[in-house]
């Protein structure tokens, strides 16, 4: 107990008390000489060389029994490295000091040393100057009116504008320092105290004490507390923000080892779910935030990207929406592609995800599906650093299906003929009894996936500043392999130059960034697991030697590939200026433009000689390209003790895409099938273009009470091109406050407290995420494939709805933010509801109309509600060993509140009032019938019939939750990372089965190893009904039944990874100031109560009924594992 | 670098500015013009040409949908015409006259993509009628052509469901909760249509010269014929008809040129780009043999009994495939299964064999025998079969509904027509098929439909 109370004391130490303890601040008065001298000195010892290293962070052990001072601070500069800076006249006063013998910061031992002196300390660089403390020193200053000037100064001598200065006893009085970081001040008592803030900087109090002139040194906040998150059209910190914005950051991102940055944050954010349609390379992914996928709504839920102010939603107007850059070109193994595959995860500084209505509303009629901003790297002032980043690593998959071998194979079939009473024979399809081997098996899944995928990756970055200019240059090289047979994969290139400009008197400043990107695939046409239920004696080969076609050959795949080039180009400028103190003009101007081009080759002989195969040549060119113009003025002003921050701007912003989709057939030789011009005839299927127009007025106000109480609230008028004259404007906003309690007296006693805020939100905000043109009737051409013996064709396009408007959710916010044990414990709560009405659905008309149906906005109300935590603990933290924990967790509950007319609408037998909208209504399964072996259902209102109206019932829906959980642990030189993702739901327990309609066993289609659990003679207890090669209707009740439906959990091994720092008196001969090398696996292990299916985290898109859930057999993500090194020099 | 520096900063404020005032008119920066691919309405009948374009889309849509197939499965199946291979449950129903009312078979193919064409077809007579732009030669063309298609299409939606809502507002939301409107006013409104088209259409084939593959005075003239005969209007069917045969533009050429492009018994055909017929190519599976199953549609089995002996039509029309034992009698009008083979068949609609049958078939009822025998003679001398030797009313229609069997099996539901026109389904259909039931002769008006339109009734037996 003693010991666990020791241990105790000692792990959870106080870790960021130690920053509030230490005075960091540079105090001088110029009047004073002493102080002026080493002002000089510390100006020369600034420029010299910084280790990197922190007095609050390096550890020492010293012990000092009364002895001098001088002689204790000789001890701290031997063994931590800083360089101990004195006046020796004060220093010699103090000859009898003692400190114990423990483990502690640089920082904690000189509190101690100096405790009860009236010396004060700071650290420069590798630097450690002790000083008087002028302020105690002048205690007593008579008390008169004085004027002050000072200048306040970033960590790194930079000047900061904007800095809140404002006196403690009276806070009428305030001021903020202007773009050179000046500022002045008339306050009535020399004995005031003067607090400095803003936002990234822990704030500062300084005591007057008479000084006229103050020079204030601002810390960068390091705690998470006090970090600046980014936001819509601006930054605040986790402290400050009232709306819900979860974060990652590039150090999270360097863990992975992954292709596309979205992939990173898959497990890692609360209420963000995301599920790549497969591991190949490009494989798309779909982001859903809170819910916001819901099937009633045929409005899109892609979340609007922005990456550094330029919009990247790629949605081409098609439908269902997609932000797939293939979504007018054709498909290959990898399906959708990722507009993302183009972006370098090693590009990124931090990703920010906008949640709530506070966060989203400013983006008006694109943010209800929530925001992703994305924030990439720029260069620092200093030193110019050169930074090289190399991995090579080997990727294969990790589960594969447990399927029935060849003799369980072979006896399914027997028992499926034997069942309807027939022989095999080559003419009622019992070829693989009778005619192939039944002996020789093949493992398919081996034989076409068994192979490793070879990855490489390389980066290299130049970076560097001074006061005025920064740049970063920055290029990675990426090739995946794959593991099928043969060389297929991808590579792809992209380089980066971001750099940053500010004019010498600071007020006009320009960052500006171009990146382009290249990627280019080669897979084949089909995703190759397909194979994995091929009958194992199945024969490749006939035994002339020529292919077999009784099935589907699997090698035609390896011969009909899809070869697709991407190129994709961001560049971005963002220009300030600084009119007068407080307020600053700006404009964000962005374009990017991404081209897609495919080649899909399918020869005739990967295709049935027996049905007059002809080769074909598919071409797809799709271009996306995209403009922002985004004026903005920003007024900052401090109103009473509080801080008003407004924003106004407006929003031009234009997306234009195109796409070409030709099908070339008649080709005189399939060595000809790369090219267009070996066929002799061509067909347009389509020449896509689709226009989207965008126009807003946006404009926000925040006001931060002594950063204690903070409001905020945004407006956005919002005009889309996708609605009609009388629909095209619309009004979005929300309100947003905070509480800091903790800021409250009542709470300063609560000493396990340090931190307590209570936020929340309340807004509109809308989709727009349908086709163009559906407010108005059209005649499209239609192509050469749609004339009419020659002439062409003008088809009607649509059922004109000039009434079409937004999609509408309002989101409702409640979050709790709790710091214990000094910020060591931070948890953060978030109760969410969301309700989406006016919903963009297909309505059903009677089809006497000429249409189905039309595109409308449907007085439905949906919703989504939930709670979400994030938790991150500091568990360990001493001179050797660091150990922090994340997790997140994220519950989520969807609703059909209100839907009038339901019953007579086309969703009459999809949705029930007070269900979510993905429920599933299945019959219950009773198991096979004992006699026959047929499956039987449960006879709900006993009416002696199983049909569909009555028998079926609401399928369990469990508690469905998701999330993940972080381990972060640094032990000297080495830091180990590892990171689970967890998922539960209720699903398929078997993706194998999920539409099974035929009888088990009646055709070549071999099982997963659970059908050995089947009935086999009459008496037997098995679970599936009988194998049969005789279809029976009662088969056809079993896909819409609960046979297959139970607890479809997983937990994934998402990441582990383990890095070495090499030593610092290793490399530094060879000009290296940090060398890491690492140890990276991705897709480890899955534990997962379903089984058939490879991985339970890839699904194709429709696939399921919500992303995540899918119970399609795709490619899995690969469980990748890479060796890397990393440099800076 | 000062100087400059300056005025660029006072470039951008101004800018800046200039953007923040110019608000007000970003309701003209989100008007967004149509797609280049796209004309509004209006656009699409401003001209000529834009107008054919999108009148074409009546035919071309028919084919693409496979609406037209369907009248011809439907009732080939339902009669004792046709047999699925594919034991498809939902074309099964039809071949047991057993439909359900939630098939989605009828509710697409037989009702569905039909309305989808009356909507084009509206949209069209109603903008042609509107447009400036056009010339009167064109607007008096294409608006026939339109009217041709919808009353083409209304023929088959009151055959195969009697009374049905008559949609005929250019807006097409209107139309969503009208009643079914009785038989007889469907009826006038084929006639009506069909009138105007007659008198509206040249005689000349537009587009393609040597294609039948858009409607002509002579193919209203044909249809109109056809809806006498239907109607019981045995005089005005007669003359109808004689008007096709007296045109001189249809000659009745060899059996195994009836079913091409350049066919000169057609009447009316539709084109498509393949130049293989869909009918033609779901009666056909290649190459025959045992190892490749049977075509989706065989003949009804029996049915090749009805050909009298010497008949060529058996030979040329019929033919045969084994598979597992079994032997298919496939429908080898259309000859192309793929275009490996050729590319010169289109679906033939109207020909001017029915003209002769429907004349035949008038005359007889007339009384006309003499030139009863005279008209259908013709249609069995191209058979290569001897006249006939019906001569009373009576043999003379039995004679003819047996010549329509074996002239028009595979073709646009003849002889489901005929036999609920004739009144013989219960008698012929009964005999066959132990799941006949006399209110099988009309389909069920699907059951999603009565559900959005609660102002539409079912039909007796569903």
């Amino acid at each position: 107990m003693q010991k666990k109370t020791a241990f105790a004391k000692r792990v959870f130490y106080p870790f960021f008390n130690i920053y509030s303890r230490i005075n960091w601040l540079f105090i001088m008065k110029l009047s004073v000489c002493c102080g002026a001298i080493l002002a000089c000195s510390l100006s020369l010892l600034a420029s010299s060389k910084t280790s990197g290293q922190s007095i609050g962070k390096e550890k020492i052990t010293i012990q000092v029994q009364h002895q001098s001072l001088k002689a204790a601070l000789q001890k701290v500069q031997d063994q931590s490295g800083f360089s101990i800076f004195y006046p020796s006249a004060l220093v010699n006063a103090y000859t009898d000091v003692s400190v114990d013998n423990e483990n502690r910061s640089v920082a904690e031992t000189l509190d101690l040393l100096l405790k009860g002196t009236n010396l004060i300390y700071h650290q420069d660089g590798n630097k450690i100057i002790i000083s008087q403390n002028l302020v105690k020193a002048k205690e007593i200053v008579t008390d008169k009116a004085i004027h002050i000037i000072g200048i306040v100064r970033d960590d790194k001598d930079q000047p900061i504008a904007g800095v809140t200065v404002q006196s403690k006893s009276n806070w009428k009085l305030s001021t903020a320092t202007d773009q050179n970081g000046h500022f002045y001040i008339d306050l009535p008592s020399a004995n005031d105290i003067l607090i400095f803030r803003f936002i990234g900087y822990n704030s500062k109090e300084i005591a007057i004490a008479g000084q006229t002139s103050i020079q204030v040194r601002l810390e960068t906040a390091a705690g998470s507390l006090d970090e600046v998150q980014i936001i819509g059209y601006g930054q605040t910190t986790r402290r400050d923000n009232t709306g819900s914005v979860s974060s990652i950051t590039a150090k999270d991102l360097s863990k992975e080892t992954i292709d596309n940055p979205l992939e990173g944050l898959q497990g890692r954010i609360a209420g963000v779910q995301i599920t790549q349609d497969n591991g190949l390379p490009g494989a798309a992914l779909r982001v859903n935030i809170r819910g916001a996928y819901d099937p009633a709504s045929q409005a899109g839920f892609i979340p609007l990207y922005v990456i550094d102010g330029v919009p990247f939603t790629l949605f081409n107007g098609g439908s269902p929406a997609s932000d797939n850059l293939n979504a007018y070109g054709t498909d290959g193994a990898n399906g959708g592609i990722s507009p993302f595959s183009m972006i370098a995860p090693e590009d990124i500084e931090r990703i920010d995800i906008l949640k709530d209505a506070d966060a989203t509303a400013i983006y008006g009629s694109r943010g209800s599906n929530g925001v992703v901003l994305i924030t990439t790297k720029k260069g620092a002032k200093g030193r110019t650093l050169f930074n090289f980043n190399v991995n090579n690593g080997i990727g294969e998959i990790s589960h594969y299906i447990p399927m029935m071998d060849l003799q369980q194979y072979l006896d399914l079939r027997k028992d499926a003929y034997a069942a309807a009473g027939e022989t095999p024979s080559a003419d009622n399809g019992g070829l693989d009894l009778t005619s192939w081997s039944q002996t020789n098996s093949t493992n398919w899944q081996k034989y076409f996936l068994g192979g490793t995928a070879h990855n490489t990756n390389a980066t290299a970055s130049i970076s560097g500043g001074d006061a005025q200019n920064d740049f970063l240059l920055s290029s990675t090289y990426r090739k995946q392999g794959t593991v099928f047979p043969g060389d297929y994969g991808s590579n792809s290139f992209s380089g980066r130059l971001n750099a940053g400009h500010k004019s010498a008197d600071n007020k006009f400043s320009i960052d500006a960034s171009v990146n382009y990107g290249y990627m280019s695939t080669d897979l084949p046409n089909t995703d190759l697991t397909a194979v994995y239920n091929l009958p194992p004696n199945y024969p490749l080969y006939n035994t002339d030697g020529s292919l077999n076609w009784d099935v589907t050959n699997p090698l035609s795949y390896l011969q009909s590939n899809t070869t697709a080039q991407t190129t994709n180009l961001i560049a971005n400028a963002n220009l300030s200026y600084n009119v007068f103190q407080g307020f600053t003009l700006r404009a964000n101007l962005g374009y990017s433009n991404t081209r897609l081009k495919q080649q899909q080759e399918e020869p005739a002989s990967a295709q049935n000689p027996a049905y007059s195969p002809i080769s074909s040549l598919t071409y797809t060119d799709n271009d996306n390209s995209n403009y922002i113009i985004e004026p903005q003025a920003e007024y900052t002003r401090q109103i009473g003790k509080g801080k008003l921050d407004a924003i106004a701007g407006t929003t031009f912003q234009q997306n234009l895409s195109s796409g070409i989709y030709l099908y070339g057939t008649g080709y005189a030789s399939d060595a000809l099938l790369g090219s267009l011009l070996g066929a002799s005839k061509v067909v347009t299927y389509y020449n896509n273009y689709s226009l989207y127009k965008y126009n807003a007025f946006f404009s926000r106000v925040n006001y931060n009470w002594e950063g204690k109480y903070i409001i905020d609230a945004t407006f956005r008028r919002d005009g889309s091109s996708r609605f009609g004259e009388n629909h095209r404007f619309g009004n979005f906003g929300a309100v947003g406050a905070s509480w800091i309690f903790t800021d409250e007296e009542f709470a300063k006693n609560l000493s396990f407290l340090s931190f307590g805020k209570l936020r929340g939100s309340y807004g509109v905000t809308g989709n727009d995420q349908i086709p163009n043109y559906q407010y108005f009737s059209l005649y499209q051409a239609a192509g050469s494939a749609g004339a009419y013996d020659g002439y062409p064709v003008l088809n009607p396009s649509n059922i004109a709805n000039p009434n079409l408007s937004w999609e509408r959710t309002n989101k409702l916010d409640a979050a709790l933010e709790l710091g214990f044990l000094h910020d060591r414990i931070l948890l953060k709560t978030d109760y969410y509801r969301n309700r989406s009405s006016n919903i963009l659905t297909y309505q059903a008309v009677p089809t006497q109309t000429g249409t189905s149906s039309f595109l409308g906005n449907l007085d439905a109300t949906v919703q989504n509600k939930g709670f979400e935590f994030e938790l991150n603990t500091i568990n360990i933290t001493n001179s050797n060993l660091k150990w922090t924990t994340n997790i997140n967790l994220t519950f989520n509950r969807n609703k059909l509140l209100a839907f009038p007319g339901l019953s007579t609408s086309y969703y009459a037998s999809s949705y029930i009032i007070g269900q979510p909208t993905d429920v599933a209504l299945l019959y219950h399964y009773t198991g096979p019938d004992p006699k026959t072996g047929l499956p039987t259902f449960q006879d709900k209102n006993g009416d002696g019939s199983i049909d569909y109206a009555n028998d079926r019932y609401i399928a369990p829906y469990g508690h469905p939750y998701y999330g993940g959980i972080t381990n972060s642990i640094a032990y000297k030189s080495f830091d180990l990372d590892f990171a689970f993702q967890y998922n539960h739901r209720m699903g398929y327990k078997n993706a194998t089965l999920s539409y099974a309609y035929s009888p088990l066993g009646s055709s070549y289609q071999n099982e997963t190893t659970a059908i050995l659990n089947r009935w086999t003679a009459p008496g037997s207890s098995g679970y599936f009904p009988a194998a049969s090669v005789n279809y029976d209707p009662s088969y056809s009740n079993l896909p819409s039944s609960d046979f297959n439906w139970g607890d479809a959990s997983y937990l994934k091994l998402k990441t582990v990874s383990l890095n070495y720092s090499l030593p610092k008196n290793w490399i530094k001969s060879a000009g290296i100031s940090n060398a890491t090398i690492y140890l990276q696996g991705q897709n480890l292990y899955t534990w997962a109560k379903q089984k058939y299916v490879y991985d339970p985290d890839t699904t194709v898109d429709g696939a399921g009924p919500a992303p995540g859930t899918g119970s399609i057999i795709a490619f899995p993500q690969l469980r990748t594992i890479v060796l890397g090194l990393n440099c800076t020099f | 670098m000062k100087l400059i520096n300056i005025s660029f900063k006072n470039i951008f404020v101004g800018l800046t500015l200039t953007a923040i005032v110019i608000i007000s008119s970003c309701k003209k920066y989100v008007e967004i013009p149509v797609a280049p691919s796209m004309l509004s309405n209006a656009e699409s009948f401003s001209s000529d040409s834009a107008a054919t374009s999108a009148v074409l889309s009546i035919y071309s849509t028919y084919n693409t949908y496979n609406a037209e197939q369907y009248f011809t499965y439907a009732g080939g199946l339902a009669a004792d015409e046709l047999e699925n291979t594919q034991s498809n449950a939902l074309l099964g129903q039809f071949s047991k006259n057993q439909v359900l009312k939630t098939n989605s078979d009828i509710e697409s193919f037989l009702w569905a993509y039909p309305y989808t064409i009356i909507r084009f077809c509206n949209l069209s007579i109603s903008q042609i009628a509107v447009s400036t732009g056009m010339s009167q030669a064109a607007k008096n063309q294409l608006t026939g052509e339109a009217k041709f298609m919808r009353a083409w299409t209304f023929f088959y939606l009151v055959n195969y469901f009697g009374a049905v809502p008559l949609s005929l507002d250019a807006t097409p939301l209107n139309n969503g909760n009208l009643p079914r409107a009785a038989t007889t006013d469907v009826y006038n409104q084929i006639i009506a249509d069909l009138k105007d088209a007659q008198s509206l259409l040249p005689a000349a084939y537009a587009g393609n010269s040597v294609h039948r593959s858009r409607a002509n005075k002579w193919a209203a003239a044909a249809l109109l014929a056809r809806v006498y005969l239907y109607t019981k209007d045995y005089a005005d069917a007669k003359t109808e008809a004689g008007l096709v045969i007296n045109s001189g533009v249809y000659t009745m050429p060899d059996l195994n040129s009836v079913f091409i492009n350049t066919s000169t018994e057609a009447i009316f055909q539709f084109a498509n780009t393949k130049g293989i017929s869909k009918i033609g190519s779901a009666y056909r599976t290649d190459p025959a043999g045992s190892t490749v199953a049977p075509p989706a549609y065989v003949l009804y089995s029996g049915f090749t009994k009805s050909f009298e002996a010497g008949d060529n039509r058996k030979k040329d029309w019929v033919d045969s495939t084994i598979y597992n034992n079994i032997t298919y009698y496939r429908i080898n009008k259309y000859k192309l299964a793929d275009q490996n083979q050729g590319t010169n068949e289109f679906d033939v609609v109207l020909r001017v064999a029915e003209q002769y049958l429907i004349k035949a078939e008038a005359e007889a009822q007339l009384n006309d025998a003499t030139d009863a025998q005279t008209d259908l003679n013709v249609v069995r001398t191209r058979a290569g079969l001897p006249n006939t030797t019906a001569s009373t009313q009576e043999t003379l229609l039995t004679a003819i509904l047996n010549e329509r069997k074996v002239e028009f099996f595979g073709e646009y539901g003849h002889r489901w027509f005929d036999l609920i026109r004739t009144g013989q389904a219960d008698a012929v259909l009964g005999a066959l098929k132990t799941t006949w039931t006399s209110t099988a002769t009309l389909m069920p008006i699907p059951q999603n439909e009565i559900l959005l339109n609660p102002n539409l009734t079912q039909n007796a037996g569903y």
